[in-house]
């Protein structure tokens, strides 16, 4: 887990030092030593960054906060605006594009997983549709309904829609929700 | 390690074959015996297929955002046709066919329905009229061979010739003439729904058990089915076709939430339109859709005509289901008493 997590790209050099440690300290292959570390605040940085991996990773080190700090915690988070991942995916690639020679690190890591992600949930949006349609009651409908919103689609008319399949032209197939019989 | 190198070497062996001088001319001969007329006879040869092969395979029906695979067994011994279908999606159904005649089984309340065939279903094409097809549809052939369910296939192109219906690209069996795949194409030149088989054996070695239910049928109940002929012009129903479109079929139907409706159907041929008719009951308000709609590859278009309710729906153009549901008429002192 990366001690700090940059939210942003910028020009300040602080913040571009505060990245490579980071990045150096969670292992980042592509990130070459960060020679300014050797200086005062690079190791004043070094030492903060460990002081702060060690206290998270060690209750016994961790000041117990009171109740009223996580109050305040949890107001000020509920604050924050809403960081979507794909815009800073986005920022990266142009700044790529820029012929920018700095190696895509942290959002490269959290861009593609989101992306994946996008791509899992409309896999299973597409898997899971199918059992929309033949089967309008049951336990399949039920889970499908809390994963993905039915959609206007699937609702319109299926007694009917499926009446017309049993006769419909070179498509036409043997319908298994439709029937009279009880 | 071991299975890589059996995998490699058996598509080695596979690609030897293919570029083989023998391969080649199997193709060759395949292409030369037989005639693709560019008309509907086509379309009868196809349909004979269907009916005078042996096969065993499985087809998916592929529809908006749905699909549903079958299994068909086929026998046909020179007189009788027998057929078995199970549905492989969802609630199992088996369908047992000798003939015309078919037994509908529905295992979960242990029941037959005995019903006739309504026309031809898949690798069948439901054909009323193959003269009316060639005023409404060109038949085109393509040059190119198709693949499907590891069979080269024919490809073919039933274009229209007005706005009144769709396109349908077809790809049959190169040796057999029987119908592997059916696409849709819609007007505006997108697939909206495929039949396709994705597995097939052309006489098969065929066992009796293959025709036979997979269930034991002992004490289950047979009943007829709940549809009844109706003849809506004598009911007082004007209802105009678009060209090309002749009534193969009215019913009255029972859904399964209890509703009465009556369905007429309209067909050209190859594309088919129905038309449900039910009374207008003003306080249910699940009147679904008011004008235009879409269920996957079925265009919807609902509207009130006096005290009922009118459901044109098929997989036809939008327009086409609108013009029809606006010009309906009811003519009540013309109804028959």
């Amino acid at each position: 887990m990366p001690v700090t997590t940059p939210v942003r790209k910028s020009n300040d050099p602080d913040d571009a030092l505060g990245l490579s440690i980071s990045a150096w300290m969670d292992g980042d292959e592509n990130v070459a030593f960060p020679q300014n570390m050797l200086d005062s605040k690079g190791k004043q940085t070094w030492q903060v960054y460990h002081l702060i991996g060690d206290a998270l990773r060690t209750p016994e080190l961790a000041q117990v906060a009171d109740n009223r700090f996580q109050e305040r915690l949890a107001r000020a988070l509920d604050q924050e605006p809403v960081v979507m991942a794909s815009v800073q995916w986005r920022e990266q690639t142009q700044s790529d594009k820029r012929g920018s020679s700095r190696k895509p690190s942290v959002w490269q890591q959290y861009g593609w997983p989101s992306l994946a992600m996008a791509a899992a949930v409309a896999a299973v949006v597409w898997v899971a549709r199918p059992f929309l349609l033949p089967e309008t009651s049951g336990e399949q409908t039920a889970q499908v309904a809390l994963s993905v919103p039915a959609s206007a689609e699937a609702a319109i008319a299926p007694d009917y829609v499926a009446a017309h399949r049993q006769v419909a032209g070179p498509a036409a197939v043997r319908q298994v929700s439709f029937g009279g019989i009880k | 390690m071991i299975k890589r190198m059996v995998g490699l070497g058996a598509t080695a062996a596979l690609l030897a074959f293919a570029m083989s001088p023998l391969c080649a001319q199997t193709v060759n001969a395949e292409h030369a015996s037989r005639q693709w007329p560019t008309n509907a006879e086509l379309l009868v040869m196809i349909q004979r297929a269907a009916h005078t092969l042996n096969y065993r395979g499985v087809f998916t029906y592929q529809y908006g955002n749905s699909m549903q695979s079958s299994r068909i067994t086929h026998i046909y011994d020179g007189k009788d046709e027998r057929e078995h279908l199970e549905v492989l999606d969802g609630k199992p159904r088996e369908y047992l066919r000798l003939n015309d005649e078919v037994n509908a089984l529905i295992p979960e309340i242990r029941t037959i329905v005995q019903e006739r065939r309504q026309g031809d279903l898949f690798p069948g094409i439901l054909l009323s009229d193959p003269k009316a097809i060639d005023v409404h549809y060109q038949i085109d052939v393509r040059p190119e061979l198709g693949r499907v369910a590891g069979r080269s296939c024919r490809v073919i192109d039933v274009v229209p010739k007005d706005e009144h219906r769709y396109g349908y690209r077809l790809c049959a069996d190169n040796e057999t003439a029987l119908l592997l795949r059916a696409r849709t194409v819609s007007d505006d030149a997108h697939m909206v729904e495929q039949i396709a088989f994705t597995q097939l054996t052309i006489n098969p070695k065929l066992t009796d058990t293959m025709l036979n239910a997979s269930v034991s049928t002992d004490g289950w109940v047979t009943v007829e089915p709940t549809e009844k002929s109706i003849d809506l012009y004598s009911l007082g129903w004007r209802i105009p076709a678009p060209p090309g479109y002749v009534s193969t079929l009215q019913v009255a139907r029972v859904f399964e939430d209890g509703k009465s409706v009556n369905q007429l159907v309209l067909s050209d041929g190859l594309a088919t339109i129905s038309i449900f008719i039910e009374p207008y009951l003003k306080e249910r308000s699940e009147y679904k859709p008011r004008g235009a709609a879409r269920n996957g590859s079925v265009n919807i278009y609902g509207v009130q005509v006096g005290n009922f309710w009118l459901t044109v729906l098929g997989e036809v153009p939008a327009g086409t289901l609108e013009q029809i549901a606006r010009s309906v008429q009811y003519v009540p002192t013309a109804a028959a008493h």
